[in-house]
């Protein structure tokens, strides 16, 4: 399996892998486009956040924090610590968070090759618990 | 893409074919209840599910235990309700299987597929097989006693207690405090069952055995339970844990485990955390499945007991992996920010005159 794929089908099937509520921490009303360069990666439970250079139209440089999926979920999908490596540039698309500050909950990520992968980490797509 | 799509249906067929080669949970085979009086009795053995079981020898460990160890999933039974749907009104359990069984499966998927479809956040088609494997489903709904599949009626003491609950409630928001969040946001607990009820992804469990124990780990949240084969008395009724005391023993080739002293806020479904009584019985019933089932006793909740069962499956190729739930939890605390964010924007809202808006 390549690395491409795996993140394909990883990244395809984020959303719904939610430890969180999205409603309680982001806006679906809040729709954001980031492009910017990966500063690092955290690789932790419950969920892995991606840190990024984002440049605003005034030239100013905001690192933003977005939310991806569980790390057991990425390890599963063939996701390794350099699947997203520190300077690769990347357009995200997501949801603010709804206390305004620079953090989002990722819908897909489009890599430098204008592929577009599936990130979103807190879908309302989880059944409910038994 | 197309072979991908035909290969995961021949996985599919073949699976669905073989999930009716071995046991199936069959209403009645586990404890019941008599004449009104609670009759959980951890002595009651599990009759043979299927003709085919009962040919198939279990493994044995070195000591001689029946042996049920292994890495274990329940992901195929992710959108399996846990009481009989109505569409299935006056239907046994185990008389929905084969065609109909895999048709209410893809239906399933479908459903959830189309329930999310344009939602911006939710997972592509292929998920729902992929990672859950719904289609795999091997039962159409989870309550096998009472016969009807449905959870008994709550008693007044549980109806009192809930709206004690209620009324401690009031006039506290959904993210006053982190206490107001759920023990699973909060990466305490699922509980028990929850920890091995079927979930949204870490659906793997492990299973060891050594003489005279038997543990289980679940990977989602992380809980690891060390069950005692002794015999020995449970704990002082003082002492009570969100995983609840547990005790083994053997019954022929039926590991049962009497589980007591829940705490309160984990007790399953509500119940009495000192009254709740689970017992649990696992039987290997085929090389690569567990049959598991849980009775839940609590005669301060339930007017009777009550029994649920799904077959957990041995897959190799999902070991328990490490969630340490807590190590960076921001999602609590982001939860906290955003409930802040829009009490300020409603007290804003309310200043200027319009309508405070959630």
């Amino acid at each position: 399996m390549t690395l491409r794929i795996a993140i394909a089908m990883f990244l395809a099937t984020a959303a719904a892998w939610a430890h969180h509520s999205f409603a309680a921490e982001f806006d679906a009303n809040k729709h954001v486009t980031l492009r910017g360069r990966v500063t690092s990666v955290e690789w932790i439970n419950p969920h892995v956040w991606i840190h990024m250079d984002v440049k605003g139209p005034d030239g100013t440089v905001v690192n933003w924090m977005v939310e991806g999926g569980p790390p057991n979920a990425l390890l599963r999908m063939g996701w390794t610590k350099n699947s997203l490596p520190e300077g690769l540039e990347i357009v995200v698309d997501g949801y603010q968070a709804k206390d305004g500050a620079e953090r989002a909950n990722g819908k897909d990520i489009t890599f430098p090759d204008g592929k577009k992968l599936f990130v979103g980490s807190s879908g309302p797509g989880a059944p409910p618990e038994k | 893409m197309k072979s991908r799509l035909f290969r995961s249906f021949l996985v599919t067929a073949v699976v669905i074919g073989a999930a009716l080669l071995v046991a199936l949970p069959v209403p009645g085979q586990n404890a019941a209840s008599t004449a009104g009086k609670p009759a959980v009795s951890p002595a009651t053995a599990p009759a043979p599910a299927s003709a085919t079981a009962k040919k198939w020898t279990p493994p044995r460990t070195s000591w001689g235990d029946p042996d049920i160890q292994g890495w274990f999933s329940n992901r195929t039974e992710d959108a399996t309700p846990l009481e009989r749907p109505a569409q299935f009104e006056g239907r046994r359990l185990e008389d929905v299987k084969g065609e109909e069984l895999a048709a209410i499966k893809r239906q399933a998927q479908e459903r959830t597929v189309n329930q999310f479809k344009n939602d911006p956040l939710s997972a592509p088609e292929h998920w729902w097989q992929d990672a859950l494997k719904i289609v795999d489903g091997q039962q159409a709904w989870l309550v096998v006693d009472p016969q009807d599949g449905k959870i008994p009626a709550t008693t007044p003491a549980a109806r009192e207690r809930a709206a004690a609950r209620a009324a401690a409630r009031r006039g506290h928001g959904p993210a006053d405090s982190w206490e107001d969040r759920s023990l699973y946001d909060r990466c305490i607990t699922r509980g028990l069952p929850g920890s091995m009820m079927p979930a949204i992804y870490g659906n793997s469990y492990q299973i060891v055995q050594a003489p005279g124990y038997v543990v289980i780990r679940y990977e989602m949240i992380h809980e690891t339970r060390v069950i005692p084969l002794d015999r020995s008395s449970h704990v002082a009724p003082e002492i009570r844990s969100y995983m609840g005391d547990p005790r083994g023993h053997w019954e022929g080739d039926t590991l049962v485990v009497d589980t007591t002293n829940f705490r309160d806020e984990s007790a399953y479904r509500n119940a009495n955390g000192a009254t709740l009584r689970l017992i649990e019985r696992f039987r290997r019933v085929a090389a690569d499945k567990v049959l598991w089932s849980v009775t839940v006793d609590d005669p301060e909740t339930w007017v009777k007991p009550w029994t649920f069962a799904m077959n957990l499956t041995i897959d190799d190729t999902q070991p328990v992996l490490e969630y340490s739930c807590h190590e960076g939890n921001y999602g609590l605390r982001n939860i906290l920010s955003a409930a802040r964010a829009e009490e300020k924007k409603a007290a804003e809202a309310a200043q200027k005159g319009a309508p405070a808006q959630k």
